[in-house]
């Protein structure tokens, strides 16, 4: 009897690791979207292809770090993350490879795209201002810029630094304007802070709506997590809360992307370009940009009706993304000049 | 034949303590590489923060435990209150809860999602008062979670020890004209002393370690730089700099705590226990016990429970329940499978260095029993330095195309899991096979059986009990776990705790309800069992 449970643990001990991954009908995917959220489309990536998505879901800088620590013996073939400032730091840091794809250089506008064509945008979202419609008037905080006017000290409350969606828009700021400008910018917003900055976008968010202060910055999507919320709560302050997209008279809101690329050492490169190729295709781009209130990639497809209601389309900031990344690090510097925490 | 055996337990041993050793000895070793500019990075700016943080949050974790966890296991022993019996049960089961879970659990209760703040909104429109009333996500915050989490070991580990003491030992100091308080700390400070360095070591180890609520309420310790110089600043050597400080620091604790439990013994001269007899107190006083034992206990079990239970009635319909029962199987799946090789190798262990008492084997069983002080977050770091070193190298070696042989594998998991949960697995069955008389040995040598015989058909029926403890014990901590799965996880594969980590990531603390609650229930189970055999020795 002891016996026979001893062969099955050796049993068990053989088998397990002989389980791992290889076979030409995968794909290896590290992913730092949530797994719960990407889970649905893969499926549906299988169901048509008949291959295999492995997925491994980790913080972005997680994934890059295991990617390089695992050198040319990763497993994995693809990166899914979110902002261009991610994508341009694995690209840097050489753990991505060029890829030929012509259905992608179809389907992936240019600018949502590595120039290098290394990495690729599936979704958009966009940092836009959200507002308390009784306290303050929508064209006294109509562009980004006016965030610094005097007239709104104490009323902005604006999350910490150390995030990458500011890292990003302040580099748009550095690339539009300048450095100076973005450093004069950002301590006049600093300025104007009702509080210093603490919590995520959403705490941004309630702080609005419970009168701490009255514009915040924060990305679309959460505004449509509390709007199909099941929490009365959410759903009422959702409605306590306005949109606007900065600078439509200009050079258009703030956007940035959640992106892919192949591995360089990927052991499935052609099965992880047709994961992405399957991504950006009208079928898939509904759903992906539907699921997390995102937007699609190209305007010729429907955004979901949460979506639409804060006005679709809009004048999106065409800069080409790469710079995001690229400027990441100059916009520390401004904001730790500007004494933004 | 004996010789062969020999050789056989040597070869095993020398097989174990590679793979132990080899993880810590490759942090220690980075200390010679030349200090990178990370590193200076991290002496000028962050290593302060890490140090004065880490100090703190272990020194005040270590007096609040202690004294919550003496006051608590005094008051129930000595004292007759109303809810006595209950309580002294009710007590333990904070343990159920990691502390990460309570520390989602509390950041959520004033947020638009939590119970007190929906209460206030609905009723007094005065949610935005509640949402200011306090902020949990600093240091404090950890302090006060961390304590009310880790409090039970010190309470659990000082109720024997006092209950194991005959009443005529208090009714002697009381006849020599001791008041109460002298008899506190005259008689049963120093009767519970060993109860209060092994808890709260315990609680101290615990402390360093821990990864998930430092990260969630931004307070910089060792164990969050461990984990951010080596992620996010990319930088290997930084990290284990940081890690054989801390593995330094731990290992003189665990020194020290050796020391100090070894020399002293408070044996019951008497050997024969008079129950406790429990002194009344007048009405007054004896309401303000139960009430401080109910406000602990509120604190550490019910109001996160509830907080859990108000989560899951809004978000119980939109629960994926097939996807949570597919984290329930692997959690449990991995737990099961690991807990039993983590049995047998220790009973092995154990059982080698019981018949042969040679100095290897003594040292090996030191060493092999150090595990669990070194922090899930090192260990993670530390496994795949070397793995990633040799995968890289034995493609050029042997020349072919280079791919991952242990990376991402199971293997790898369960290895670092036995790293850890070894040791206490392993104490387990060193104290079981000790009370063994080692006649039984000899009298089944007399019958002619070998020694591994003697191992299956003499010690093992013996020890079945604390083979089932050890497995309940590791079982727990491996389903708990999170820092190392989060790290050295398989593709496709997670388990309660990594998803509940990722909901607190994305700021979705209220779909924590349901699996949040499923593992506490998990945790439950052992606690229960283990309580109750404590509570039924007492009682005998």
């Amino acid at each position: 009897m002891k016996h026979k449970f001893l062969n099955f643990i050796l049993i068990v001990l053989m088998v397990v690791p002989s389980t791992h991954v290889y076979s030409s009908g995968e794909v290896n995917v590290y992913s730092a979207r949530k797994e719960y959220l990407i889970k649905p489309l893969m499926n549906l990536f299988t169901q048509e292809t008949g291959i295999k998505v492995n997925i491994l879901s980790a913080k972005s800088k997680i994934l890059i770090k295991k990617i390089l620590d695992e050198g040319k013996a990763t497993p994995a073939d693809l990166l899914l993350t979110v902002d261009a400032g991610n994508l341009y730091n694995a690209k840097s840091k050489g753990i991505s490879k060029a890829i030929e794809s012509k259905v992608l250089a179809r389907l992936v506008p240019h600018n949502l795209r590595d120039n290098e064509n290394h990495w690729f945008g599936l979704s958009i979202r966009s940092r836009v201002i959200m507002y308390n419609p009784d306290k303050i008037l929508p064209s006294e905080i109509s562009t980004y810029e006016k965030l610094g006017n005097k007239s709104l000290k104490g009323r902005i409350c604006i999350r910490s630094s150390g995030n990458i969606y500011n890292q990003s828009l302040m580099s748009s700021l550095i690339y539009h304007h300048g450095e100076k400008y973005a450093e004069e910018w950002a301590s006049k917003v600093v300025k104007n802070f009702s509080r210093p900055p603490k919590g995520n976008d959403r705490s941004q968010m309630t702080a609005v709506v419970l009168g701490k202060c009255d514009a915040t910055l924060a990305n679309t999507y959460y505004l449509g997590k509390w709007i199909t919320s099941k929490k009365d709560v959410e759903r009422k302050y959702a409605n306590k809360i306005k949109v606007i997209f900065p600078n439509q008279e200009g050079r258009g809101a703030h956007i940035n992307i959640s992106g892919a690329l192949v591995i360089k050492d990927a052991k499935n490169t052609s099965n992880a370009i047709r994961l992405i190729e399957f991504l950006a295709s009208d079928k898939a781009q509904e759903l992906y940009a539907k699921q997390n209130h995102e937007y699609p990639i190209r305007k010729n497809i429907k955004v979901s009706d949460v979506v639409q209601s804060w006005g679709y389309p809009f004048k999106m900031d065409e800069m080409n993304l790469t710079i995001l990344g690229s400027q990441n690090a100059r916009a520390g510097i401004v904001f730790d000049k500007a004494g933004w925490k | 034949m004996l010789n062969k055996i020999e050789d056989f337990n040597f070869f095993i041993l020398s097989v174990f303590l590679i793979i132990f050793i080899v993880p810590i000895l490759f942090i220690f070793l980075n200390i010679f590489n030349d200090a990178s500019e990370t590193w200076i990075h991290i002496q000028n700016y962050l290593l302060h923060d890490y140090i004065i943080n880490s100090l703190i949050i272990v020194f005040s974790v270590a007096i609040i435990t202690i004294l919550l966890g003496t006051s608590l296991a005094w008051i129930v022993s000595m004292y007759e209150f109303p809810g006595v019996r209950i309580f002294r049960w009710l007590l333990i089961i904070p343990m159920a809860i990691p502390a990460y879970v309570n520390a989602y659990i509390y950041a959520g209760i004033n947020e638009t999602s939590g119970i007190l703040f929906n209460l206030f909104e609905y009723y007094l429109g005065m949610g935005a008062l509640i949402y200011d009333l306090y902020d949990i996500r600093n240091i404090y915050g950890a302090i006060v979670i961390l304590s009310i989490s880790l409090y039970p070991y010190v309470y659990l580990l000082c109720l024997p020890a006092l209950a194991n003491h005959s009443n005529s030992i208090f009714e002697i100091g009381q006849s020599l004209g001791l008041n109460r308080f002298q008899r506190l700390t005259k008689i049963g400070l120093p009767i519970i002393r060993p109860a209060i360095i092994a808890g709260s070591s315990f609680v101290i180890m615990e402390t360093l370690a821990e990864y998930a609520t430092m990260q969630y309420f931004g307070v910089s310790t060792f164990a969050t730089g461990i984990f951010r110089s080596w992620f996010v600043l990319g930088d290997e050597s930084s990290s284990f700099f940081l890690s054989s400080i801390l593995l330094t620091i731990i290992f003189l604790l665990v020194y020290f705590e050796q020391i100090s439990r070894g020399s002293k013994k408070y044996n019951n001269p008497l050997n024969k226990v008079s129950p406790m007899r429990k002194e009344k107190l007048l009405t007054n006083k004896k309401y303000i016990l139960s009430i401080y034992c109910f406000i602990i206990f509120s604190l550490g079990f019910m109001i996160p429970l509830i907080q859990l239970l108000y989560w899951i009635s809004y978000t119980i319909q939109e629960t994926d329940i097939n996807f949570i029962i597919s984290l329930l199987k692997s959690s449990s799946v991995i737990a099961i499978l690991t807990s039993i090789i983590v049995v047998i190798f220790t009973i092995n262990v154990a059982y080698i260095v019981r018949t042969s008492s040679s100095l290897f084997n003594k040292i090996s069983s030191k060493v092999l029993s150090v595990g669990y002080a070194v922090p899930g977050v090192v260990l993670a770091v530390a496994v795949i330095g070397p793995i990633s070193w040799i995968e890289n190298i034995l493609p050029e070696v042997f020349n072919y195309e280079p791919k991952s042989l242990l990376t991402g594998t199971f293997v790898l998991l369960i290895i670092a899991y036995l790293i850890r949960f070894s040791t206490i697995s392993l104490k387990t069955f060193e104290s079981g096979l000790n009370k063994i008389s080692k006649n039984y040995d000899l009298i089944s040598y007399g019958f002619g059986l070998s020694k591994l015989q003697t191992l299956y058909k003499v010690h093992l029926p013996i020890l079945l009990p604390t083979i089932y403890s050890a497995m309940i014990l590791v079982f727990v901590d491996i389903v708990k776990e999170l820092p190392i799965t989060l790290i050295l996880r398989p593709f496709n594969f997670n388990t309660l705790p990594v998803y509940l980590y990722e909901l607190a990531e994305s700021e979705n603390l209220s779909s924590m309800g349901v699996p949040g609650l499923i593992l506490i229930i998990i945790c439950l189970i052992p606690v229960i069992i283990l309580s109750k055999g404590i509570i039924k020795n007492e009682s005998k």
